[in-house]
């Protein structure tokens, strides 16, 4: 009797083994955050959390940006806060050290403001100074992502995530048309890249 | 994951890193309108013989004594309504066009651009006039028709 409930038993484990909790995850992004440090006009900073199952990992994202245009004629100055939700497949599923090699998906939305201060050198109309914001807007957009997670020694992991942004709302009817969407990027642009250089701890919940 | 590997793929984004794009200074919208000019009955170009053409809002003379089939009307970028006066052998007309709109900043290196959009005429003295295109760019010669 007992021999012939072994297999039975064995594939309701399989079955359950992709849902499984593994680890927590939590990390920022160094590039964002270098950037950051060294730059004036640049205020960039990227944070994840994800949840770790067997062969998936949901994520949760946030960010917020502040950039500054500044050529001596034309300011322009956009920031706001983002968030990204989405799962990857862990394509390493299999591995012992629990590196990950993954695609995923995310959606990603934002809040931001921005506003122009330029100057208009027309010839038959005269130099003049102009200044135009936007309060408040918000913005949605679709990203693939891939990457890979490494340990570097103990609970400190590297790892990084390249993203294809796309099918973000367009502003072409605003009197100011935002010309950088924070997350998102050249808001001219329908496709953008992205790489986040990851620094994180993961906490595992079982080895 | 073998040592070698780990390092090569993590370093592998710094390359793209630095390759993020600048966009171009090239933009295709215009800060005019072209209008060309027509007989009523005929339908056919029209040939005007401009004693003056000005426009409110700046001391700039447009034409002065000259002979024309078509003119670039310099749309004001400071409102959205610009008013043009024409003295020519068919007498005192006046034009006024209303346009929505829109600046953005193209890039750091290459600035500001005012975009023009909508445009459509509030009032008008002609015999007729048809706004064929409504977005100023510069493949785009003929904007509006004025019939004399």
């Amino acid at each position: 009797m007992a021999s012939a409930q072994t297999p039975a038993v064995t594939l309701q484990v399989d079955s359950l083994k992709w849902r499984s909790f593994i680890a927590f995850n939590a990390g920022t992004d160094v590039i964002s955050a270098g950037k950051t440090l060294f730059r004036d006009d640049l205020d960039w900073l990227n944070f994840f959390v994800n949840a770790e199952f067997h062969r998936f990992a949901m994520n949760a994202e946030y960010g917020r940006e502040k950039r500054i245009y500044d050529n001596g004629t034309d300011l322009y100055e956009t920031s706001g806060s983002y968030f990204r939700v989405g799962p990857d497949f862990n394509f390493l599923f299999k591995d012992p050290d629990h590196s990950a090699l993954f695609l995923g998906a995310r959606y990603s939305f934002n809040t931001f403001s921005d506003q122009l201060d330029y100057s208009l050198n027309n010839p038959f109309w005269g130099d003049q100074q102009n200044s135009l914001e936007n309060g408040s807007l918000s913005a949605d957009w679709f990203e693939l992502v891939g990457g890979i997670r490494v340990k570097l020694f103990q609970t400190v992991w590297l790892g990084y995530t390249g993203r294809f942004k796309f099918a973000v709302d367009t502003f072409e009817d605003l009197t100011l048309i935002p010309s950088y969407i924070p997350g998102y990027g050249r808001a001219d642009l329908r496709s953008t890249w992205e790489f986040n250089y990851w620094l994180m701890i993961r906490i595992p919940y079982r080895k | 994951m073998k040592f070698p590997y780990v390092i090569a793929a993590l370093f592998l984004p710094l390359v793209f890193v630095s390759c993020l794009d600048d966009p171009d200074c090239v933009t295709t919208t215009t800060d005019f309108v072209n209008v060309v000019f027509y007989e009523t009955e005929e339908n056919l170009a029209d040939t005007l013989f401009l004693e003056q053409l000005t426009a409110q809002g700046s001391d700039s003379i447009l034409h002065y004594r000259d002979t024309v089939t078509s003119v670039r009307l310099p749309l004001d970028p400071r409102v959205n309504t610009a008013t043009y006066y024409f003295q020519s052998q068919y007498g005192n007309d006046t034009l006024v066009l209303e346009y929505q709109l829109g600046a953005r900043l193209i890039s750091e290196d290459c600035g500001a651009e005012v975009i023009f959009s909508q445009i459509e005429y509030l009032t008008q003295t002609f015999d007729s006039i048809i706004v064929v295109n409504n977005v100023p760019v510069e493949d785009i010669t003929e904007d509006i028709r004025i019939f004399n």
